[in-house]
C-alpha cells in the first residue's frame, strides 16, 4: 500500500489549489481537502487505488462544488453588482467580485457541468483527462463544457448589460 | 502563485473563453493560493493516517489529557489544599465528552417545555426553545441547530415556515444563550463568556449535597459581568453523579426580572441517550421547510471591516461646537447647541437648554462662523447630555422649566430654561468590537450618539437581515459604495407614537473620504412605492490634519416635527471643530 505521507505530498498541493479556486479564499478549501483525503483514506482501506490523481480530483471537484452550492445556493445572483475593475472605488474591499460572481454562477449549473467547467478552467485539464477523472466520454465533456460556458456567459454578461437589476 | 500558465493546454483553454467569463476565470486564477493555508491543509491531511480525528475531537483529546492530568493532580491538590473545583470539573467535562449525546429538558411555569441536544464528538447543538411573550409579540417556539465547528446557526420558526441560516458571528440569536452555555460551560473549561461576551463564567465552588434523594456534587457557576455592581446575576447549579461524573440536572437561578417569566429557578433534567437527532428536521421541523441562507456575503463583511479599519477610532481626538438649525435658516440662527469632546472610545456631549434668540445686531460680513460660534459658545449655558468614560455610556436627564419673574429677578436669563435637577444614568457598556444591539445603523452626524460613538465592526446588521454591496451604485453621491440592508420580516405597523421602524437602509460610503458614511436612508416600501422615513446626508465635510474626514454640515431627513403639522422638516447640523484643543481626561468622568 502506498505511503500516505507521500500521497499527500504528491497530490495535496494540486487538490488544495483546485478546491481553493472553486471555493475562493477562506477556510472552506482547507476543510474540503481534509474531507477529500479522509474519504479517499477510507476508500483505500477497502480497495486498492490505481489512479490516485484521478480519484482525488474527482472527489475534490464534487466536494468543493457541493460546499460551494451549500454556501451560495440560496443567495440571489442579484446580490452583487458588476463593476469595472479599473474604476471600482471599493478597492480591496470587493476585489475579487468577478471571481465571486463566477462562483455563484457555477452553483447554478448542473453538477456535471460545474465539475467539467472547474476541471477545465480552474485546473487546466484536457478533455481526455476530464473524461477519465469523471468517468465520462470525451465527447460528453465537450458538450457539457459548451453548455456550461453558454449558461455562465448568459448569467454574467446579461448582468453587466442589464446594469445589475 | 498559480500554475495555470504552466498547463500544456493553457493557450487552448483561454481561447475557449471571452468577455466577462474570461475575465472572471482569470480573476480566479490570479487569486493567491495561500501558502500557509496550503501547509495547514496538508498537515491535516497527513494526520489522517493517525487515528481518525476531527478538530473538535482533537480538542477533546486535549481536554481528556488535561482532565487526566488534572485528575491525577487533584489527588495531590486535595491533600494539599482541600477542594479544587476547576480540576474536578475537568472530570465532568471528560465524562460528558465521552457520551454520544446529552439531552436536557425543562418545563416552564405554563407547562410548556424546552429541550436541548448536545454532542461533543459531533460538535453540534440543537433543540426547541421558547421565546417568552413580550408587549409586542406572543410567545414563540423556535427550533435551533448549531454546527459549533463551522459556526453555522439554523433557526426555524413555525409561523415563518423557513429555516434561516446565519453565522454565529453575525449577531445574537435565540440559540446564542444555549450555545454559549455549552461552549463556554460544558464543552470548554469555565472561564468562557456568555451573553455576547459580556459575562464571564466563574466556577465558584463545589460541595457535597443531597438532591432527589441521592448524594451528589453540586458545582456552582456564576455569570459575572465585568464592572457590574449588582444588577442581574445568574447562577448555574450543576448536580453531578459522583459515580459517573455526569451531570443529571442543572438549575438556573437568576435575579433578572425577566427570569420571572420562567420562574427565578429553572430546572433542567439531563439524560444521555445513545442516539440523537441527525439534523434540525429530526427535532420536529417539517421536511418541507426550506433553508434560506442569510449569511452575510463576504463583500459586506469586507466593507464593514474596511469602514472600521479606516475610521482609526482609537486615536481620534477633537472638540466641536455643533449648531442645530431648522432647514433654510442661516448658519448663525440655531435652535439647539452642543459641545462635543471625543478622545478614542471616550466622549462627552453637553447641550444647551432653552431657546436661542438670533443676534439683534448684524453679523459682520465675512465673519468666520467657526470662530464666531466658538466664542458664542463660551457665553451659553450647557448641561451634560451624554458621556462615556471608555467603559460605560452615561445619560443625563435634566428637569427644567421656563424662568419665572422671580428667577429673572435673581439673575436668570430670560432666554434659557432653568434647570431644576439632573439625573445621571448608566446605560450601556462600551463594546469596542461590535455595535450595541438595538441601535439602527445610521445615526451618523448626530452629536448625541452616532457622531461620537465608534463605528461598529458589524455595521449593526442584525442576524436575519439581508445585506448586499453595490460597488457602483446608480444612486447616491458619486464615487460611493452602497450598502443595502433589508429586514425581511418587517411589518407595516406603527408604534403608538406613530413611528415606523425602517424596512430597509441604504448607506453610501465614500472611499475617497476614508469610507465616511456620507448618506443614509431609512425606507419603507408599501404597494410597490418606496418612502424615505429618515436618514441623513453629509452636505459638507472637512479633512483633519491627521487625514480623517469629518462632517461639517449634515442634513437629517424629517427630523423636526412642528405642532399642528403632521409633516416633519429636515434638521441641519453644523459642526465647528478644533482638532488641536486641549482635552483633559477629567472631561469624560461621569
Amino acid at each position: 500500500m502506498a505511503n500516505w505521507d507521500q500521497i499527500v505530498r504528491d497530490h495535496g498541493p494540486a487538490i488544495f489549489r483546485l478546491a481553493r479556486r472553486i471555493l475562493g479564499p477562506g477556510p472552506d478549501a482547507e476543510d474540503v481537502v481534509q474531507e477529500v483525503f479522509l474519504e479517499v483514506f477510507q476508500f483505500r482501506q477497502k480497495q486498492e487505488v490505481g489512479n490516485w490523481h484521478g480519484l482525488l480530483r474527482r472527489v475534490a471537484t464534487h466536494r468543493a462544488i457541493d460546499r460551494l452550492r451549500r454556501r451560495r445556493g440560496n443567495e440571489p445572483l442579484e446580490g452583487l453588482e458588476i463593476s469595472d475593475a479599473a474604476d471600482a472605488p471599493l478597492e480591496t474591499a470587493v476585489a475579487g467580485e468577478l471571481a465571486e460572481r463566477l462562483r455563484r454562477a457555477i452553483t447554478r449549473l448542473p453538477d456535471g457541468q460545474a465539475a467539467v467547467f472547474s476541471l477545465r478552467y480552474f485546473d487546466g485539464r484536457s478533455y481526455d483527462e476530464i473524461a477519465e477523472t469523471l468517468g465520462m466520454e470525451p465527447s460528453a465533456v465537450g458538450t457539457a463544457l459548451h453548455k456550461a460556458r453558454g449558461k455562465l456567459r448568459s448569467l454574467l454578461e446579461d448582468k453587466v448589460k442589464g446594469g445589475g437589476q | 502563485m498559480n500554475d495555470f500558465t504552466q498547463s500544456p493546454q493553457d493557450g487552448f483553454v483561454r481561447d475557449e473563453l471571452s468577455g466577462t467569463l474570461l475575465a472572471s476565470v482569470e480573476e480566479v486564477l490570479r487569486e493567491p493560493i495561500g501558502e500557509e493555508d496550503l501547509g495547514r491543509a496538508l498537515d491535516r491531511a497527513r494526520r489522517l493516517d493517525e487515528p481518525r480525528s476531527s478538530r473538535r475531537a482533537r480538542r477533546f483529546r486535549f481536554l481528556l489529557a488535561t482532565a487526566a492530568v488534572a485528575a491525577a493532580l487533584l489527588v495531590v491538590i486535595v491533600i494539599w489544599r482541600g477542594h479544587q473545583p476547576g480540576a474536578a470539573w475537568a472530570t465532568v467535562v471528560e465524562a460528558v465528552a465521552s457520551k454520544p449525546w446529552l439531552h436536557a429538558v425543562t418545563t416552564m411555569a405554563d407547562g410548556t417545555n424546552e429541550e436541548l441536544w448536545f454532542s461533543a464528538s459531533r460538535a453540534v447543538m440543537g433543540g426547541r426553545v421558547v421565546v417568552p411573550a413580550s408587549a409586542n409579540d406572543d410567545a414563540r417556539e423556535w427550533f435551533v441547530w448549531n454546527d459549533l465547528d463551522a459556526g453555522i446557526v439554523d433557526l426555524y420558526e413555525p409561523r415563518k415556515g423557513l429555516i434561516v441560516r446565519t453565522r454565529e458571528t453575525q449577531g445574537r440569536d435565540v440559540s446564542e444563550y444555549f450555545r454559549a452555555i455549552f461552549t463556554a460551560f460544558l464543552l470548554a473549561e469555565p472561564g468562557g463568556t456568555i451573553d455576547a461576551g459580556r459575562r464571564k463564567l466563574v466556577h465558584q465552588q463545589q460541595r457535597e449535597v443531597t438532591e432527589q434523594g441521592r448524594r451528589c456534587t453540586e458545582h456552582r457557576f456564576r455569570a459575572q459581568k465585568e464592572d457590574e455592581d449588582g444588577g442581574s446575576q445568574r447562577d448555574w447549579l450543576v448536580y453531578v453523579d459522583p459515580d459517573t461524573q455526569l451531570p443529571f440536572r442543572w438549575d438556573e437561578v437568576s435575579s433578572n426580572p425577566l427570569a420571572a417569566l420562567f420562574g427565578t429557578r429553572r430546572r433542567w433534567d439531563v439524560d444521555y441517550p445513545a442516539t440523537g437527532p441527525a439534523d434540525i428536521y429530526a427535532l420536529g421541523v417539517p421536511k418541507t421547510a426550506k433553508i434560506v441562507d442569510r449569511s452575510l456575503p463576504s463583500d459586506v463583511e469586507a466593507l464593514a471591516a474596511t469602514v472600521v479599519a479606516r475610521s482609526r477610532w482609537a486615536d481620534k481626538r477633537f472638540y466641536a461646537v455643533v449648531v442645530q438649525s431648522d432647514d433654510g435658516k442661516p448658519w448663525w440662527d440655531g435652535r439647539c447647541f452642543y459641545r462635543v469632546w471625543s478622545s478614542g472610545f471616550r466622549w462627552r456631549v453637553d447641550r444647551t437648554y432653552g431657546y436661542w434668540m438670533p443676534p439683534g445686531e448684524p453679523i459682520p460680513t465675512g465673519a468666520d462662523p467657526a470662530t464666531w460660534w466658538k466664542q458664542k459658545a463660551e457665553t451659553l449655558q450647557f448641561q451634560p447630555e451624554n458621556r462615556c468614560d471608555g467603559k460605560w455610556e452615561w445619560r443625563y436627564d435634566a428637569k427644567s422649566r421656563n424662568p419665572t419673574p422671580a428667577d429673572i429677578a435673581a439673575g436668570a436669563s430670560r432666554k434659557l430654561r432653568v434647570i431644576e435637577s439632573i439625573e445621571k444614568k448608566r446605560m450601556y457598556p462600551v463594546r469596542k468590537e461590535s455595535f450595541r444591539e438595538g441601535y439602527p445603523i445610521c445615526l451618523m452626524g448626530h452629536p448625541t450618539n452616532g457622531f461620537s460613538m465608534p463605528p461598529p465592526s458589524g455595521l449593526g446588521i442584525y442576524q436575519g437581515f439581508v445585506a448586499g454591496v453595490d460597488a457602483k451604485p446608480k444612486s447616491g453621491p458619486p464615487g460611493t459604495i452602497l450598502l443595502q440592508v433589508r429586514n425581511p420580516d418587517w411589518k407595516p405597523v406603527k408604534s403608538e407614537h406613530g413611528y415606523r421602524s425602517p424596512q430597509m437602509w441604504r448607506l453610501w460610503f465614500a472611499p475617497d473620504k476614508g469610507y465616511l458614511l456620507v448618506r443614509c436612508e431609512e425606507l419603507v416600501s408599501q404597494d410597490g412605492k418606496e418612502e424615505i422615513t429618515g436618514g441623513s446626508v453629509i452636505e459638507q465635510a472637512t479633512q483633519a490634519p491627521d487625514g480623517r474626514w469629518y462632517p461639517t454640515v449634515v442634513r437629517r431627513f424629517n427630523a423636526i416635527g412642528f405642532v399642528g403639522s403632521d409633516k416633519n422638516e429636515d434638521m441641519i447640523l453644523r459642526f465647528y471643530y478644533d482638532f488641536e484643543a486641549d482635552i483633559p481626561d477629567s472631561l469624560f468622568e461621569p
